[in-house]
């Protein structure tokens, strides 16, 4: 009996579980639309009178972060902002629940306290080009102990002292950003600015006008190794790298070096820095023999072209021999330097007279390369075949044609 | 004292001996140990507040049952947070035992149900769960539920409400702790005593044990097992309702994640070790005793029981698991607890089974074949094998680490807390389940976790990843997500990256992420710049207040009414509860078959054993030291695979060392081995061979192929490699100039420990965005363009497109992801491509859920973009960048390049890469590809490279984008870029296209 008694006060009190879920859409029942409230950086307090709050009532603030639930404090009749939300400066929304039915929706501004301490900051740029006459646009803030920026309340001075002292003076009005146009770097590449800000707040900046593209240098090739092995280096060195006011490029500008044949066609590619005005780079000699120029180019555009460099061929006949009738061997190929040539250089194997331009690639492994004439599946085979490496060609008899 | 009391206390004691010790070792190594640690912090610190924000974007703890998490709390007040668990762990263990004892009293004798609680304290399944998997709640709830199932049978037997409240109460703990263990308990545990009980009262009514009197006896008990059903079912649900709530308000939708055991384990054999064979152990040895004892008439409902959870613990060997349970269920739920839960129902057997031997019928059996001699022989070494099991399964990760290496966490604490870095997210890799234990003691906040039943975060849920930080271990899957948050981490305030896996830092680098630090643990931490920190208020999800009380107060309250009825005895009677007036059967038997099945067993293990350490041996065949070479080398053996090399021409194991450090890339260093294929050409002799090696190895970038060409010589019936020729070209140069410089950002920040937010703000270059185009290939969309640091400081670059429809509807946005330098020289140009597929079939499984297949084009779901927007962000940098690099030797063949990459300058390259634009004939870009080469490039020395570009008459630019589709650090561009010049990087011609190719890398710190 106890038991079933037991059941029964159990389905009971599980049965009278309500869900509590609030449908706002299904339940608004009135909103009043106010003017919206103000309140200054650093509050902690919304004021609300007693009178207008209820045990019930639930206060949710909206921003752009997200919402939270306000607390209420009777005794001082306001409705409490924590930190950090009340000194962060932005439009809020309050919203006041009343037994699940929105009662109030209010708009909330925190504004920005006065300015205190190291109030004035520069934003941007940091790097101003100089003699551009465009100017560039200079941003600073002004911002209470919060950090709030301050819109609309105070006039920010540029005062640029250099040779042509003169003032720049602009005032915003409803902006969080002072901005000001034509800050100009003279020919002296230096600037001097301070700002203030209503005579209590100053800052002082000092630019470097800073250089444009390179567009001209000086360019020598050191005395190299002039042979095409794809191995030796030679040096090339550039000075005088300036842009177009005649002034040293700034160090750690990036700029590029190709190497290009006799008919203009680009063999290598390089990537440097200029250093105070001038530049090394190391490239490798090219594989292939022939006559050949450095030029140098920077933000797409060539500014220097080297002397012609010419480069013999690096091996002058290529090793080959029938081991038996179907393997051929290439090679050894050495340099004049007596090193073998790179493992992983292409072999080019064609049978020479045919129609179709079949070439068959290979590849030297220790100088060497084995050919087994009867892997190749070829649509033309024919008696003769030419050997290629690099740019020396050579020819061998086929004994299976 | 009754002598089988003595061998029941004397149980206790073996497993305080066995575990506690061990326990204080092995806890930190497991898989869930800290997880649980983490949410003990959780009620630590906010008892009352469901909501934690530090994994994911946040998430409800009230997704998993509280107790052991509390308990753990609670006792972390005294002993702290690794103490409480050890202290809980220790209770569960000793639960466990009392509960094995009581729970084999139901089925067989005294004696018996004490050697099955010595044979708890050994069983395999129990011991991988505490000492390797540390599921502390399951085997929690397991310990509860044994000391309930005798209150449940002693109800049905004799009735009365304290044992009624008693059993709730039990049942309500049990579900406090292990929802799941409630639940399938009711199948697998309850229902066999239930059955249990009704079968004895039908027996104590004098009849015969009958179908027809066992319905009897149900029929007569109905009304009130009915009751106790609902009952169970209300309490199930008023214990944890929050948690029951959560999942049907907010259920998950995440793609299966694969788990070994659903495997095969037949085909995936590691699975079947782990998940079968492991936690069966030396009960295999027995089965065939087992299920002829739960097959007696009175245990019929246990065998069934035990059957179907034995069968159910098999996975994907059989199909029959995936059948019981559906699809749904099998592809969620891991399988290995079925397993656990059979070895459970088995104890009272196998005590039983124990007891015969040691001092019933089967100890005579023996006597008589084997003599005395014969048979002390074989109880000595089955109990060695007892013990060696239990200890071989304690300490299974010091023979194979299922953990990365202890991780010191305080520096990662002191960095995070110094200088506002937890004002941002982080996210750690190659950590384990360590990241549990780093999150419990810091506020910071990770992008990460290790519950993912509560994450909600579509990056993951429409994958298959467990945690990112060990994305690499799901393969393309895994990685793919973790690409994701590299691309944009603004999306979630990631700022961080605490690095612990060399695996990760090429994905890393090429993303943009700067390594800026290593920490005295050794740990790196990586920086992702211009990312937005926190905002103030984080969103949360709040359930009900009534909610947030039932969850905070009902488990420790009805947890503090079981102590008090207990401790009272008024309400809560143990004595009370000890009948055991039932008839049992006996479990004399045949034991020949027995004996032969466990031999037959025994003897099969040890040859198959034998037989595949035999065909694993390395030097066994030319397949097999090909594999274990490359074993080697992918675990870093180097040392092992000097000794696969054949002997007698092998050069100086420092020489082959030297060669092996010197061969750095992305592959060699930075790989993990995916899959190999061999092709083996024997000469006819048989003595050597020719093989020609696939390798795929896996990188946090992509998939590399490589191709090795080895020889390989059989001496003394022994295979071996000989060992490959290493290129010893040397530059000509000794010496390198290599003029460099060094740029720091300084700023204007004083030294104060308040935030200065607008007296130092960091510069933002000058950028031009040169083109910009909307294109499509194969189907694809894209956004590729090129950009210039206009400015005279190095620039560090963040770059993302929004695609429009034709209608002007936003589709879709992304990040640059590795396409594109980061950093930029002054006047550096930089091309640039952002690919929308990985986002997009995001985008389609999370809208569209199940109506999108795997494998479909996403974009035959979402509208066709016509237009876009691109963003590009720049923000001053100090990383030392090397620009020393030179493309030499060009030669283009149709779609294939050959070049070398040739680095003049003084440092080495560990991951060089180029960058290759194409243009067609008015110097519209067409095309954008980033290719990464697979050996370091040493100072003044090059490298052949060669790589493939498409098709680029099936590319079509869709949109060309304007000036006014351009935002530069969110206004539009302040001047144009000389867009009407003919300017150009030097380029080189292919037919009717112009390719500009542009080396960079990655050097290692």
């Amino acid at each position: 009996m106890t038991e079933r008694l037991f059941y029964i006060l159990l389905i009971i009190s599980l049965l009278s579980c309500q869900n509590e879920q609030v449908d706002i859409n299904a339940l608004i029942h009135t909103q009043h639309i106010q003017a919206p409230l103000q309140l200054n950086a650093g509050s902690p307090l919304l004021p609300y009178p007693a009178t207008s709050h209820s045990h019930s009532q639930q206060y949710l603030l909206s921003g752009i972060n997200g919402t939270i639930e306000l607390d209420y404090d009777a005794k001082s009749e306001s409705i409490i902002l924590p930190k950090p939300i009340n000194e962060k400066a932005g439009v809020y929304t309050l919203t006041i629940i009343r037994d699940q039915r929105i009662t109030h929706i209010r708009t909330l501004e925190i504004k920005a306290k006065a300015a205190q301490g190291k109030a004035l900051s520069y934003i941007g740029p940091k790097s101003v080009p100089y003699n551009d006459q465009n100017g560039v646009m200079v941003t600073s803030a002004l911002t209470d102990q919060y950090n709030n920026m301050l819109k609309g309340q105070y006039g920010i001075n540029y005062h640029q002292l250099s040779d042509n002292t003169y003032q720049i003076n602009r005032q915003s009005i409803n902006h969080e950003y002072y901005t000001s146009k034509t800050l100009y770097v003279s020919n002296d590449k230096v600037a001097l600015v301070g700002i203030e800000a209503d005579d209590s707040y100053s800052d002082e900046l000092f630019f470097e006008g800073s250089s444009g593209c390179p567009v001209s240098a000086e360019i020598y090739v050191e005395e190299y190794y002039n042979v095409a092995d794809g191995t030796q280096t030679f040096q090339v060195h550039l000075s005088e790298i300036l842009d177009a006011d005649d002034a040293p490029v700034e160090t750690g500008t990036y700029m590029r070096a190709a190497l290009y044949d006799a008919e203009q066609k680009l063999s290598a590619n390089y990537q440097f820095i200029c250093i105070n005005g001038t530049a090394q780079i190391t490239m490798v000699n090219p594989n292939q023999q022939g006559d050949y120029q450095v030029k140098v180019s920077a933000c797409g555009d060539e500014l220097a072209a080297s002397a012609e460099l010419s480069f013999e061929a690096d091996f002058l006949e290529i090793p080959k021999q029938w081991i038996s009738s179907h393997l051929l061997k290439v090679g050894p190929i050495v340099s004049r330097l007596n090193q073998k040539l790179q493992d992983g250089t292409p072999v080019l194997l064609q049978f020479i007279g045919c129609q179709a331009d079949e070439t068959i690639y290979y590849k030297l492994d220790d100088g060497i390369c084995l050919i087994n004439t009867d892997e190749i599946i070829a649509n033309c085979k024919t008696t003769k075949l030419s050997v290629q490496i690099r740019s020396i060609k050579d020819t061998i008899s086929n004994p299976n044609e | 004292m009754n002598p089988n009391k003595q061998l029941y206390y004397f149980s206790i004691l073996l497993a305080l001996v066995i575990h506690g010790p061990m326990l204080f070792i092995s806890f930190e190594q497991t898989y869930d140990a800290y997880v649980h640690i983490f949410f003990a912090e959780h009620y630590a610190s906010h008892w009352f507040d469901q909501w934690n924000y530090k994994w994911y974007t946040g998430f409800t703890v009230t997704s998993y049952p509280p107790m052991i998490h509390q308990l753990i709390a609670v006792a972390s007040l005294l002993v702290g947070l690794k103490g409480g668990f050890i202290l809980c762990a220790l209770i569960s263990i000793l639960l466990f035992i009392r509960g094995v004892f009581y729970f084999s009293r139901l089925w067989v004798t005294e004696r018996s149900a004490a050697y099955a609680a010595c044979a708890a304290s050994l069983c395999s399944s129990y011991v991988e769960a505490i000492h390797i998997f540390g599921q502390l709640p399951s085997i929690t709830g397991i310990a509860i539920l044994l000391n309930t199932l005798p209150v449940i049978y002693q109800w049905i037997r004799y009735g009365g409400a304290r044992l009624f409240m008693l059993s709730l109460v039990l049942l309500s703990i049990i579900t406090c702790t292990h929802h799941v263990t409630t639940i399938f308990g009711m199948v697998f545990f309850i229902f066999p005593v239930i059955g249990l009980a009704l079968i004895d009262k039908t027996l104590e009514r004098g009849e015969a044990l009958h179908v027809k009197g066992f319905l009897i006896s149900l029929k007569i008990d109905f009304f009130r097992l009915l009751c106790f059903g609902i009952s169970t079912l209300l309490v199930t649900i008023f214990s944890i309702f929050p948690y029951w709530y959560w999942s049907k308000s907010d259920p998950i939708s995440q793609v299966p994640i694969p788990h070994g055991s659903r495997d095969s384990f037949i085909e995936v054999m590691s699975s079947g070790l782990i998940f079968f064979i492991i936690p069966w152990g030396l009960m295999l040895l027995f089965l065939p005793f087992l299920f002829k004892s739960v097959f007696k008439k009175r245990n019929i409902f246990l065998g069934i029981s035990l059957t179907l959870a034995f069968i159910l613990g098999t996975g994907g060997t059989t199909p029959i698991p995936r059948v019981l349970l559906g699809s749904t269920a099998f592809d969620i739920l891991t399988l290995d607890r079925f397993t656990y839960w059979a070895t459970i129902l088995s104890l009272p057997f196998w005590g039983e089974f124990l007891h015969q031997l040691i001092q019933g019928g089967l100890k005579d059996y023996l006597l008589l074949r084997i003599k005395p001699l014969g048979y002390k022989l074989l109880l000595v070494m089955l109990s060695v094998f007892m013990i060696s099991s239990t200890i071989f399964i304690m300490n299974i990760g010091f023979f194979r680490p299922f953990q990365p290496s202890k991780i010191e966490v305080k520096p990662i604490l002191n960095f995070l807390s110094s200088d506002n870095h937890d004002e941002w997210r982080y996210l750690t890799l190659g950590f384990g389940d360590q990241v549990a234990w780093l999150a419990a003691n810091t506020n910071a906040l990770s992008i990460d976790g290790n519950y993912h039943s509560a994450r909600r975060l579509p990056e993951m849920t429409t994958r298959v990843v467990e945690r990112l930080e060990n994305a690499k271990y799901q393969g393309l899957q895994g990685l793919g997500a973790l690409h994701q948050f590299l691309a944009q981490p603004e999306k979630y305030n990631l700022k961080y990256i605490f690095n612990n896996d060399k695996f990760y830092e090429p994905i890393l680098y090429f993303s943009g992420w700067n390594n800026v630090q290593r920490l005295e643990n050794n740990i790196e931490v990586w920086e992702k710049p211009d990312v937005s920190a926190l905002p103030d208020i984080l969103p949360r999800k709040d359930i009900p207040k009534y909610q947030q009380l039932m969850w905070s107060l009902i488990p420790m309250s009805v947890l503090l009414i079981f102590l008090i009825g207990l401790i009272t005895s008024h309400i809560f009677s143990i004595k009370y509860i000890h009948r055991y007036d039932f008839q049992m059967p006996t479990y004399t038997d045949s034991w020949f078959k027995h004996i032969f099945w466990a031999v037959l067993i025994t003897f099969s293990t040890m040859i198959w054993s034998s037989i595949q350490y035999m065909n694993q041996k390395a030097h066994q065949s030319a397949e097999n030291i090909i594999i274990a070479y490359f074993d080697a080398i992918d675990y870093k053996y180097f040392d092992k695979a000097y000794t696969y090399f054949d002997p007698l021409t092998r050069p100086e194991k420092e020489q082959v060392l030297l060669d092996i450090s010197l061969e750095d890339g992305i592959a060699n260093s930075f790989g993990k081995l995916n899959a190999i294929k061999t092709d083996i050409q024997y000469a006819e002799d048989k003595l050597t061979a020719t093989a020609t090696v696939e390798a795929e190895w896996m990188t946090s970038l992509k998939l590399y192929a490589t191709s090795h060409e080895l020889s390989l010589v059989q001496r003394n019936e022994r295979w071996y490699i000989i060992s490959p020729e290493q290129e010893k070209r040397i530059p000509p140069r000794t010496t390198a100039t290599t003029p460099s410089y060094q740029f720091s950002s300084l700023g204007k920040r004083e030294a104060i420990i308040n935030t200065t937010h607008h007296v130092d703000i960091l510069d933002r270059p000058d950028i031009a965005i040169k083109q910009s185009a909307l294109i499509s290939y194969q189907g694809k969309y894209h956004v590729i363009g090129e950009l210039m640091n206009t400015d005279v400081v190095p620039s560090y670059l963040t770059v993302f497109a929004t695609l429009y429809d034709a209608q002007g509807e936003e589709i879709l946005s992304y990040y640059v992801k590795d396409i594109m330098k980061h950093r930029l020289l002054p006047k550096e140009s930089t091309a640039f491509r952002i690919d929308f597929e990985e986002i997009a079939i995001q985008h389609c499984m999370k809208t569209f859920k199940s109506a999108y297949i795997d494998g479909d084009n996403p974009w035959s779901y979402l509208a066709k973009p016509v237009k876009a927007r691109l963003s590009v962000k720049s923000l001053v940098t100090d990383e030392e960048l090397y620009p020393f690099f030179g493309i030499q030797n060009l030669e283009i063949n149709d779609q294939d390049l050959y070049f070398d990459v040739y680095n003049y300058g003084s440092d080495g390259v560990n991951i060089p890469a180029s960058l290759t634009t194409i243009y067609n004939q008015e110097n519209k870009a067409k095309w954008v590809q980033a290719d990464y080469f697979d050996s370091e490039i040493r100072a003044l020395r090059h490298k052949p490279q060669h790589i493939t570009i498409p098709d680029l008459d099936s590319i079509t630019i869709i949109s060309v984008l304007m000036e006014s589709a351009y935002l530069i650090n969110g206004y539009p561009p302040s001047h144009k870029y000389r867009a009407d010049s003919q300017s150009q990087n030097p380029m080189i011609q292919n037919n009717d296209y112009q390719i500009d190719i542009k080396a960079h890398g990655y050097l290692i710190k």
